[in-house]
């Protein structure tokens, strides 16, 4: 309860500053609309249509309704209104979030769980020194170079475009391989922690097989630690998405987020930032969720 | 296996030890010996102290009886056995397959020995069925086993996780966890410590009755003397790594040999009201310093009936009647001093 009510203040507050955003940017809407040749009579009528001559409480109370009746203005770019556009783009997203999240956790995890298990040996190393390098390359510049080899040079993916699963290869290694990277060292160094505790000493005096301690017990106590840093950092990753969608051509709401940017489409920006954050919101609720069933301490 | 025969005669030996050592590894320079050359014969049923200090390598000593030391800790023994099958240079497997069936143990925090992310009953069954095929027969043996500890409403309490508990609760349950595959041994590392004094007289109370019932053994490791004499039947006396005096425990605390024991015994707090007023007796000096090369008995610098011999030659273990006593001054005959 208390958490929804945490989430409507985030979402309002997130509103408002998307809302006071639109008039520190120097763009006039309605000679985006107009077009560089419109009239100063059209502008006018323009600016009267769309309700911009109000006084600015009128025209922020009149903004706060309308998102609350998931009417999120019109995008004249694409001349549609926007929440058709944005919820139609998010299931794109969604996807390719959530593809890029189950890499991560899937590639990260098994890394830093074999890392620990080997822990000073040469896997360790090179898992911590490649985590460095990930971690340090431009996402655009991974995203590019995997276009160029397996796009370009050697042909087994699509350049971009939204076929599936083949077009969702590339993009979802992009946006998630550097999660993977913070991911083998948060699961190395939980995952070091736990083999040496009293827990797995005592699951080993029992005589249970080394990889079920690992498997079950070793990678369950590190999930916790990945759930938490996992929604701290997923509006970053729905930031890298924008980037990503862009380079890939994938018809997402970071990509329309671009767009909109490029064509001074307002209205469409600030609904793309919008249900971004509301993306982002429930899913930290669903991993608060998650984090409870894995850790019953936290309950 | 060598059991039973006419009247008292000797029970099987379930755990044989002979020349055990453990040793801390350091690149670039010598061994740190921290179990230097421990013997120990355990028979069926019987319930063993091993009393030291803090430092005297008694905790690791029951570890590497269970071949449950990693590096940088190396251990060796000349001869281990567990429930007649010999131990001497066995891989993991063979390891693992003794662990929890022949040989299991007890830690001192209940808290971290169970995992807190899975249920009791999840991790009693999980123990229970390297035996145990069939779920359901599992899970019955696993409430079988929390009724056996004392533990109320035992079906319900399977899906109770360990935070949910209170200390005794959660130290029973890890006893039901080491009973799970029916050990004839049982290394209890102070078990009892971490818990407050009403609920460890229970627990030892508790760990003596499944002994007595099922016929375990029990190698407990305690730096509590006051808990002996209702629990333990023998007694070894750890010092610097080595063992001072073994014997029946009734014996050792009536008519202690061994300089380090009868010190040990000086110094517990008094019971006559006349030495209620006296300052309490401590043991003179330091536990000895690990990292220095160190020949002749360990407890040499500390002792009151010190003799030449004493740096410079390892005293051998002497056996008297059921007492064994590693010293030059006992042996000498000059041991009995004040």
């Amino acid at each position: 309860m208390r958490r929804i009510g945490f989430m409507g203040v985030t979402l309002w507050f997130v509103v408002t500053l998307t809302f006071a955003l639109t008039f520190a940017v120097p763009t006039d809407p309605a000679r985006a609309i107009g077009g560089p040749k419109a009239s100063p009579e059209q502008l006018d009528s323009i600016r009267v249509s769309l309700g911009l001559d109000d006084p600015l409480p009128v025209q922020y109370v009149r903004y706060l309704s309308g998102v609350l009746h998931l009417d999120l203005g019109y995008a004249h770019s694409q001349r549609a209104p926007v929440a058709e556009i944005v919820f139609g783009r998010l299931p794109y997203t969604a996807l390719l979030a959530f593809s890029a999240v189950l890499f991560q956790l899937v590639v990260g995890g098994a890394l830093g769980l074999w890392a620990a298990v080997r822990a000073g040996g040469w896997f360790d190393r090179a898992v911590f020194v490649g985590a460095l390098v990930v971690v340090a390359l431009p996402q655009f510049w991974v995203g590019l170079l995997l276009l160029y080899l397996f796009g370009f040079e050697l042909g087994w993916l699509p350049l971009g475009g939204s076929a599936l699963p083949a077009g969702l290869v590339l993009p979802a290694l992009t946006l998630g391989l550097a999660g993977a990277a913070w991911t083998s060292r948060i699961v190395r160094a939980t995952a070091s922690e736990a083999l040496e505790s009293n827990t797995v000493l005592g699951l080993r005096s029992r005589g249970i097989a080394p990889s079920r301690i690992v498997l079950k017990h070793v990678a369950r106590l590190a999930a916790g630690p990945v759930l938490s840093v996992l929604a701290l950092d997923f509006g970053l990753l729905l930031g890298g998405a924008v980037l990503v969608e862009t380079v890939f051509g994938w018809p997402g709401i970071g990509r329309t987020a671009f767009q909109a940017l490029q064509q001074n489409d307002v209205p469409l920006l600030m609904g793309t930032v919008i249900v971004g954050s509301i993306f982002v919101l429930v899913i930290n609720a669903l991993l608060d969720v998650a984090r409870s069933v894995l850790d019953p301490r936290t309950r | 296996m060598t059991g039973g025969g006419q009247g008292s005669a000797p029970r099987a030996r379930v755990l044989v030890v002979t020349g055990l050592r453990t040793a801390l590894a350091r690149p670039g320079a010598a061994p740190v010996p921290l179990v230097d050359g421990i013997d120990l014969t355990v028979r069926a049923g019987e319930r063993w102290a091993i009393v030291g200090e803090s430092g005297s390598g008694k905790s690791i000593a029951a570890r590497s009886v269970m071949g449950l030391v990693d590096p940088p800790l190396r251990w060796s023994a000349e001869r281990i056995e567990i429930g007649g099958t010999n131990l001497s240079g066995a891989g993991r497997a063979e390891w693992r397959a003794i662990r929890g069936h022949r040989i299991a143990m007890i830690q001192q925090d209940p808290l971290t020995a169970l995992s807190p992310v899975f249920t009791v009953g999840n991790q009693l069954i999980e123990t229970i069925r390297r035996n145990e095929a069939a779920p359901r027969a599992a899970r019955r043996r696993a409430a079988d086993l929390l009724r056996a500890v004392g533990i109320p409403d035992p079906e319900r309490r399977l899906d109770s996780y360990p935070h949910e508990m209170s200390g005794g609760m959660r130290q029973r349950v890890a006893i039901a966890l080491a009973l799970a595959c029916a050990p004839q041994v049982l290394i209890a590392d102070e078990p009892t410590t971490a818990l407050d004094v009403t609920v460890q007289a229970q627990i030892l109370k508790l760990m003596a009755g499944l002994s007595d019932e099922l016929g375990t053994a029990i190698v407990m490791v305690t730096h509590d003397i006051g808990i002996l004499p209702g629990f333990a039947h023998q007694v070894a006396v750890m010092y610097g790594g080595q063992l001072m005096e073994v014997g029946p425990v009734a014996e050792v605390l009536a008519a202690p040999e061994h300089p380090y024991t009868r010190a040990l015994l000086a110094a517990r707090p008094g019971r006559a009201p006349a030495a209620a007023r006296r300052r309490l007796p401590v043991v003179p000096g330091t536990p000895p310093d690990l990292l220095s090369a160190r020949a002749g008995c360990p407890f040499a610098p500390r002792c009151a009936a010190v003799l030449p011999p004493c740096t410079e030659v390892r005293p051998a273990m002497v056996e008297a009647g059921l007492r064994r006593v590693a010293c030059h001054a006992v042996r000498a005959g000059t041991g009995a001093l004040p």
